[in-house]
């Protein structure tokens, strides 16, 4: 074997050397390349995507400084999403700390395109790549849509090392596909917050199925409302769920197929990409109740096709009905009583021959039915104005025995009645109210004591507690049942007494409420051990003077 | 002597506690110097000694490494270097008798960057490659050339890497070790002595590694969250260094 010259020796030798150090430094560039993309595969947070990203290439390409500009998906404005400095990592006693190379940088925070950016770049020394995403097209044409802009600035005076150049090169297109990967996560993230806010939020239930008629969503009203699937039980079909139509066999051994039968909407709009709406139905809930709903059935495109129901409960609009309906008969018996009463006086006073004496009482007598008749329509209006919050009410100060005793006349006063005992101080602090419509609330509460108030006597109380006046009605009748005692003050909530015969349009205490209420106080039942007591409080009127306290 | 794992975070000194029928580092100086050895002499041999120590103890502490990974990466670091030093062994073995071992070293290199899966394989591939060619050619180590391949393999990982100390990786383990292996040997010491103060030095770098932030690697992303976890590269490097303690073929691993 000849022995090769040592000065060829070592020349080969340097020779090897150097493609040695070529290919690791080959080797450098795909291992930073690698890192990277791994660094990318772990997906995540967009910004904290963007920030790792720059850190790694600032630092691979030695920059100073790097910045990420990120164009909101359909736009060709770029927003800033990130920047990071470089700089020499020192480890102290508090952990690593960085010392910036140079000074900070101020970089744009939008840029109207990418052209715009490429500028940028080039004016202020910056070493910039697009990140754009490419579709082919077919036929030649290629879509190219801007995912963002990536720039690294040099230190100062210099450009980046040709690694560092490379290297951009190499990833922008990875880096392009992984941001618009995170992209399109945080909005299909944020369409599934709002989808999930809307469904939870709805009144009406809300059912999606596929076109195997599985059930693939449920919202929260549609699990009340049918007692259906929580989230992780087995799914059901429309059928377990709503009661659709029965499943006809597909072959004769009578096993269930999911191809259905008739009777199912979701099946007749799936087949027939078509619209259901006000289909009024009753569909079977999960505990065999029948729920009589009003929906609507719509056609869900795709390759899964599917349908969704908007079913709303009619149960809440029927019984609102009914009550309105017995509340208008109510209110009809009410004024037809009095009513009848002075037709009946009225027909006397004319076709009888009466003494002056019984013709003032046929007249007093029409005066109370009118009067009764006038408070029912008051009444009725102060309904309306409730509804439509107009109340309108007149305020001014006075003392509460002002009130009952101008109302002391009408209290107890008609043959029949028995008698009310007023025991309201004089000395009771002043209130600001509106005296007819507290008026109307005494009456009310003191005509209640009349009707279902038993034998006893009726007794109207008033005291002082603390910032308020409390007003009581008390009776010896047969009192209010504890479960009762706040039922009473619903609007048409009618009491066993009314049950039992007496009639009542179910007002009276509900409108009670709403007046007193308006005053700023409360109604409420006291528990008595014999009858029933009604309070209401009425907050005391503020004094005009405040008195000093000498010194302060 | 095995390390034994406390929590998630610690790994026992195992020199504290050396059991009787093995030889401790001291013991084995003691031993080298007795037997007029001033120089170590690493062979071929010795490299597959090591491997096989390396694979024992990274087996053992695979799932330290993975729980690691998994706080601060992708959770298979451990799986990563047990699976890439055992598909080494297995390549190697059984080769040409070479002599050469830095021809060895470069070869172990590039079997590692093949078969250990992550940043790990690019990294300790290009650790042992560096420090093959430092010693190209050599049949035998004396301890000034292992000072010379383990300060190449520090740089080259440094290189590759494009980490400095403080980033939160092996480095941070491994430069420090080599560091004192090289204040061992110019102050004299004999090589084992001197791997001693080496394995010492990366279990104190390893650990310092806890409250630092990630400047390198996935663990970068965490930003802040990355303290207060040991990083599992600086983890493995430990393991490492600690495998080269014990020359012999069977000794103490």
């Amino acid at each position: 074997m000849t022995t090769v010259p040592e000065e060829h020796e070592s020349a080969l030798e340097a020779e090897r050397r150097r493609v040695f150090e070529d290919a690791q430094h080959e080797a450098d560039t795909v291992f930073a390349q690698y890192q990277l993309s791994q660094l990318l595969a772990l997906g995540g947070d967009l910004p904290v995507m963007a920030s790792s990203v720059i850190s790694e290439l600032v630092r691979d390409g030695n920059a100073v400084w790097g910045a990420l500009w990120l164009a909101a998906p359909g736009e060709g404005i770029l927003e800033l999403v990130a920047q990071e400095p470089g700089g020499r990592a020192e480890a102290g006693d508090g952990g690593v700390s960085r010392t910036q190379a140079g000074r900070p940088e101020v970089v744009p925070t939008r840029f109207a395109g990418a052209g715009a950016a490429e500028d940028w770049t080039r004016r202020n020394g910056w070493r910039g790549v697009t990140l754009d995403e490419r579709r082919d097209l077919g036929e030649g044409t290629i879509d190219a849509r801007i995912v963002g802009f990536l720039a690294l600035r040099p230190p100062d005076g210099g450009e980046l090392p040709p690694d560092g150049i490379r290297l951009l090169a190499l990833v922008r297109h990875e880096l392009a596909i992984a941001f618009r990967g995170a992209q399109l996560r945080e909005a299909l993230a944020r369409e599934q917050a709002l989808l999930a806010a809307i469904l939870d939020g709805v009144n009406d239930a809300i059912v999606a199925v596929d076109d195997r008629r599985q059930v693939v969503r449920v919202n929260p009203a549609a699990a009340t409302l049918l007692g259906g699937p929580r989230a992780r039980q087995r799914t059901l079909t429309c059928r377990e769920l709503l009661g659709c139509g029965p499943v006809r066999a597909a072959d004769g051994a009578g096993e269930e197929r999911l191809r259905c039968g008739p009777g199912c909407r979701f099946e007749e709009v799936i087949s027939g990409r078509s619209r259901l709406v006000e289909c009024e139905q009753v569909v079977l809930a999960r505990d065999g109740r029948e729920v009589p709903v009003a929906a609507a059935y719509s056609y869900m495109p795709g390759p899964r096709p599917g349908a969704v129901a908007v079913l709303r409960d009619l149960r809440a609009d029927r019984s609102v009905e009914e009550l309105r309906g017995s509340f208008l008969a109510a209110v009809s018996h009410d004024l037809r009583t009095p009513l009848s009463l002075i037709t009946g006086y009225v027909d006397s006073l004319l076709a009888l021959d009466l003494d002056p004496a019984e013709q003032r009482r046929s007249v007093e007598r029409i005066g109370h039915a009118a009067a009764r008749l006038a408070e029912l329509v008051e009444e009725l209006l102060d309904l309306t104005h409730f509804e439509s919050s107009a109340l309108g009410l007149q305020r001014s100060r006075m003392h509460l025995s002002a009130v009952v005793t101008r109302l002391a006349s009408d209290l107890g006063e008609s043959p029949g009645m028995r008698p009310v005992h007023v025991a309201v101080p004089s000395d009771l602090p002043q209130v600001e109210i509106d005296a007819i419509r507290i008026g109307h609330v005494l009456s009310n509460l003191v005509d209640n004591a009349q009707k279902y108030g038993g034998d006893g006597p009726i007794t109207v109380s008033a005291r002082r507690d603390r910032s308020q006046v409390i007003v009581t009605v008390h009776d010896r009748g047969g009192g209010i049942t504890p479960d009762e005692r706040t039922k009473v003050f619903d609007r048409f909530y009618r009491g066993r007494d009314a049950r039992s015969g007496t009639q009542g349009s179910g007002l009276g205490l509900y409108v009670c409420r709403r007046l007193v209420e308006a005053h700023g106080g409360r109604i409420w039942v006291e528990s008595e051990t014999s009858g029933s007591a009604i309070s209401f409080s009425l907050p005391i009127a503020a004094t005009g003077q405040t008195s000093r306290k000498a010194g302060a | 002597m095995s390390i034994r794992t406390g929590d998630d975070h610690d790994v026992v000194e195992p020199f504290v506690t050396a059991p009787a029928d093995r030889p401790g580092p001291v013991d084995g100086a003691r031993q080298a110097l007795a037997g007029g050895i001033d120089d170590v002499g690493v062979t071929v041999a010795d490299v597959t000694a090591f491997l096989v120590r390396a694979e024992r103890i990274l087996v053992r502490h695979r799932r330290l490494l993975d729980r690691l990974d998994a706080k601060l990466g992708d959770g298979d670091h451990g799986e990563n270097m047990t699976v890439g030093f055992a598909h080494t062994i297995r390549t190697l073995d059984g080769g040409d008798a070479d002599p050469d071992v830095g021809d060895m070293l470069r070869r172990v290199g590039h079997l590692l960057v093949a078969g250990v899966g992550g940043a790990g394989g690019s990294l300790y591939g290009t650790a042992f490659i560096e420090a093959g060619l430092a010693v190209a050619g050599a049949t035998m180590l004396t301890a000034a050339d292992m000072a010379r391949a383990l300060d190449a393999a520090a740089r080259g990982l440094a290189r590759r890497g494009r980490c400095e100390l403080g980033d939160k990786t092996i480095l941070d383990s491994m430069r420090p070790a080599v560091d004192a292996f090289r204040a061992g040997v110019e102050a004299g010491e004999p090589a084992p002595a001197s791997l001693c103060r080496a394995a010492y030095a990366a279990l104190a770098g390893m650990r310092s590694t806890t409250p630092l932030v990630a400047r390198r690697g996935l663990a970068l992303r965490l930003g802040e969250r990355s303290r207060g976890h040991q990083d599992p590269g600086a983890t493995s490097c430990f393991l490492l260094v600690r495998a080269m303690l014990g020359r012999a073929p069977g000794s103490a691993a």
